[in-house]
């Protein structure tokens, strides 16, 4: 990786971090489908 | 006369899941367009006549049926990549096709007399954040430090002159960038705001790739989230600093940190709803930081920003409701 952004990515990769998610509730990327599964695509082009 | 709503997202956003429910409760009717299933979805038929267009979308499945001319407001929630009918597009081919169905589907939508929240061109001119910062600053906030560089020595510089050091801080999603590449090559699905410590200091000279958004980090007291919807402010105050996961991103939800319903100043209310309808905007996520001496420092308005995660932590706080009635009643109007 060449850019500082995923460096910092790669540095954090593979923490048990619940990032952008809790409870059943979605944030700025995240929806959460049951059984402590979120969906990683409630993204979009107007975020 | 009362007309529909339009809802246009993705068949994964939970908060049009709600509100749609919101809006048939509060005695309107929502018609949901997810761009996951458009255009293989959907029959479509427009056609322009008598100086204005006309015609329908239909629901293959089910059959369900939105008439333009019956869409009162349009709320734009999320995007999504188009669905074709078949799986055998060349790149060039798909790449043309979404180009077609993108203009085909927001130029009807652009061509309805109605109320939207948020209109497309307010939402793609409110969101550049450096202009945001010089915006909000005009309108009486505080506004952090900022620098973009791709020069090493300038990032050294400006934490020189930072008192409580600076944070790394993105301008755009990574996971929107994932979208236009396959699901083998995706890389990381974002960066939370970061403070810069020495453990980035063999890193930093990758600014030369990519210039990079710095920030004077700001000593906190707490933090709010204050929604815009309509004419009405709803704020939150995150006790982001009770745990050290989310003293410099309140975003790392695995940290159960206190939310609660917060009463503005009146001018820092009254400055929240000017900055938004200032882009026309009718919807609004803002995110600032109360100092220890009380200051209301801004550091962005998300113009389609979440908000079920605060209503559920603070349920006073009726988003989903307040909404459902703003569509239902500019689809009245």
């Amino acid at each position: 990786m060449r850019t500082f952004a995923f460096k910092l990515a790669g540095k954090t990769a593979g923490t048990d971090s619940k990032w952008m998610a809790r409870d059943g509730v979605s944030l700025a990327a995240c929806t959460y489908v049951g059984d402590g599964q979120y969906r990683w695509r409630d993204n979009g082009y107007y975020c | 006369m009362s007309k529909r709503v339009l809802i246009v997202t993705n068949s994964d956003d939970l908060h049009a899941d709600l509100v749609a429910a919101r809006i048939e409760s509060e005695g309107g009717a929502a018609f949901r367009l997810d761009l996951d299933e458009y255009p293989a979805g959907f029959e479509i038929g427009f056609g322009f006549s008598g100086g204005r267009w006309d015609g329908s979308l239909v629901r293959t499945a089910g059959g369900e049926s939105l008439a333009l001319q019956d869409v009162g407001a349009v709320w734009m929630r999320k995007r999504a990549s188009f669905r074709y009918r078949s799986d055998g597009m060349g790149a060039h081919e798909k790449a043309h096709a979404d180009a077609e169905t993108d203009h085909m589907l927001l130029g009807i939508l652009r061509s309805l007399d109605c109320r939207w929240m948020s209109h497309p061109d307010a939402v793609r001119g409110s969101h550049w954040k450096p202009e945001q910062l010089r915006r909000a600053a005009r309108m009486g906030f505080a506004v952090p430090e900022s620098l973009m560089t791709n020069i090493r020595a300038e990032v050294d510089r400006f934490s020189a002159t930072a008192e409580h050091g600076i944070v790394f801080k993105l301008l755009s999603s990574m996971l929107d960038a994932a979208d236009s590449v396959g699901p083998q090559e995706e890389l990381a699905r974002g960066v939370p705001t970061t403070l810069i410590g020495p453990e980035h200091e063999d890193m930093l000279d990758s600014v030369a790739e990519l210039p990079c958004f710095f920030q004077h980090y700001v000593p906190k007291r707490h933090e709010l989230r204050v929604t815009v919807i309509g004419g009405s402010v709803y704020a939150a105050r995150i006790h982001s600093q009770d745990d050290p996961r989310t003293t410099t991103d309140w975003r790392d939800m695995s940290a159960e940190i206190r939310y609660e319903a917060e009463t503005l100043p009146p001018e820092v209310a009254r400055r929240c709803l000017d900055f938004v309808h200032s882009y026309g905007l009718t919807f609004g996520a803002i995110d600032l930081v109360v100092t220890p001496s009380g200051d209301h420092v801004f550091l962005e308005n998300n113009p389609v920003g979440q908000f079920l995660f605060v209503e559920q932590l603070v349920p006073e706080l009726d988003m989903t409701g307040a909404v459902a009635r703003w569509l239902v009643d500019s689809a009245r109007s």
